[in-house]
């Protein structure tokens, strides 16, 4: 099958192709966008510069850390909330007024309380991460087959080991996909807390750059950005895969 | 548990954080965490009267246009994408890259290359709409059952009628999954345009009332922004309550679980 991997090849040499002609003829004037050439050149230098790494260290530590604190707050609670009416019912209100909050609601007040930084960072994270997380885990707690626990339950399986034999294994593809979906929505967060908060890593970079009016570097560094975010989610793709094959 | 008991209980932690709140911020008297009153006030002041046709109108029209735009287009490509094989090769590699990459990044570029005026607001609205319901329209398209596209086949559809009657009815539960994650996007990214540069809008006023040590005005921004989330979800439940529910598309996710 050649043209499988024919097609995309040439999608994206005609994208590349069309990105530097429109720029080399003029048709966008290099003052707004610069051309894929000089971008390019600017990704291979930005490879090679320790600026650069430590900014996308600094991001993804950003990034780990809001994501894990988030999936340690928000599973376990998930969890409650869907093994019992009862704890749900409790939390429902505050969860369902908090979850739509966009995280760049919170954003002006973080950044006073915290003046920006990495705590600064994790919070935003968690208001765009948490609720998903939460909501989804009650989902896959609740959705798993009655037959199975009676069955659990006529076996005279202990409450621990139905909830670690039982309905964890069930709620766990429906947890790892909310995952997924919350490793992306953490990474933009993250940028966004370093593009308008000021928070160290790659964001920042990206303002450091549009202020110089260095624009090449700028499209480079946005270049950049989205090859990592294809990598996180091909990470937790992988991730998901392998759930779904131990199943 | 009796419904009113159960509604008692639900009751319980809403209402004590909201007391909790109101009597930590009247004793600490901490400017950053004004009372509720001063919130209130400053809501009325800032949100209603002039300020609501000058910041809170254009935010929420652009927020509408940049949607529209973004899910019409969307939908449309999806269709392409999800139909013609040789496109889907050629472009759904880009599509899944423009999708993974956080809008947040273009913002300054789009800056830059547009200004700070409604065209770039309208504009990165629009981008991170398109490419979730475009890239979940294809996948939608892709997953019609086959038996469904022969019977169409065998009565003899006409093309027209088959997307509109076969096609998209079978792809609506995609569909309308991503049109609901895209408002959540869409209302993120209205927000943050405003913040970059901008004079009007709900966020430039959030965002400017906190530089300017104007607290109050800062937390009526933060609650009404809130309230606009809570709404447009609210809003969105109930549109696809009356039209694809009702059509029998999608099972109704109703909001939550309970």
């Amino acid at each position: 099958m050649a043209r499988r991997t024919m097609l995309p090849v040439l999608g994206v040499a005609g994208a590349a192709g069309l990105w530097e002609a429109a720029t080399r003829s003029r048709l966008v004037s290099p003052t707004d966008v610069p051309t894929l050439s000089s971008t390019l050149a600017v990704v291979a230098e930005l490879l090679g510069s320790a600026t650069f790494w430590a900014g996308a260290g600094d991001t993804v530590r950003s990034w780990a850390l809001g994501l894990l604190v988030s999936a340690a707050i928000a599973i376990p609670l998930g969890y409650a909330a869907g093994a019992s009416r009862w704890v749900w019912q409790f939390v429902r209100i505050p969860v369902e007024a908090l979850r739509p909050i966009p995280p760049i609601v919170i954003l002006p007040l973080a950044l006073l309380v915290l003046r920006g930084g990495s705590p600064f960072t994790i919070l935003l994270i968690m208001q765009g991460t948490l609720w998903p997380l939460l909501i989804q885990t009650t989902y896959g707690v609740r959705t798993i087959d009655a037959v199975v626990l009676d069955t659990a339950r006529s076996y005279r399986l202990g409450w621990w080991r139905r909830v670690i034999f039982v309905r964890l294994p069930a709620a766990l593809p429906i947890v790892t996909n909310a995952l997924k979906l919350a490793a992306a929505t953490a990474f933009a967060v993250a940028l966004v807390a370093e593009l308008v908060g000021g928070a160290p890593g790659l964001g920042q970079l990206l303002v450091v750059a549009i202020n110089g009016n260095d624009l090449p570097r700028a499209y480079a560094l946005a270049v950049v950005a989205g090859v990592f975010g294809m990598l996180l989610a091909a990470v937790f793709t992988l991730l998901q895969r392998r759930v779904a094959a131990t199943r | 548990m009796s419904r009113a008991a159960g509604l008692l209980w639900q009751a319980v932690l809403p209402a004590g954080l909201i007391v909790a709140y109101e009597l930590a911020a009247g004793r600490a008297r901490n400017p950053y965490f004004p009372v509720l009153g001063d919130i209130a006030t400053a809501f009325r002041a800032a949100w209603l009267g002039p300020g609501f046709t000058e910041h809170v109108l254009p935010s929420i029209a652009n927020l509408t246009a940049g949607y529209l735009i973004g899910v019409v287009a969307g939908v449309g490509g999806g269709v392409l994408l999800g139909r013609a094989r040789v496109l889907h090769g050629l472009f759904a590699p880009l599509a899944g890259f423009c999708l993974t990459l956080p809008v947040v990044v273009l913002l300054p570029l789009a800056v830059v290359a547009l200004g700070v005026g409604s065209a770039m607001r309208i504009g990165v609205i629009v981008y991170s709409v398109f490419f979730v319901v475009l890239v979940n329209t294809t996948a939608g398209m892709r997953a019609v059952d086959t038996s469904l596209t022969d019977v169409g086949a065998a009565y003899r559809i006409g093309p027209v009628r088959r997307l509109f009657l076969l096609l998209l009815p079978a792809a609506a539960p995609y569909i309308v999954a991503a049109a609901r994650v895209a408002l959540s996007a869409a209302v993120l990214v209205m927000v943050l345009s405003e913040m970059v540069g901008a004079q009007h809008g709900i966020g430039a006023v959030t965002l400017l009332a906190q530089q300017d040590f104007r607290y109050d005005r800062m937390w009526a921004g933060m609650v009404l922004l809130a309230l606009l989330g809570y709404l447009f979800n609210a809003a969105f439940a109930v549109v696809e309550r009356f039209t694809v529910v009702r059509w029998g598309m999608v099972a109704g996710t109703g909001e939550g679980v309970s």
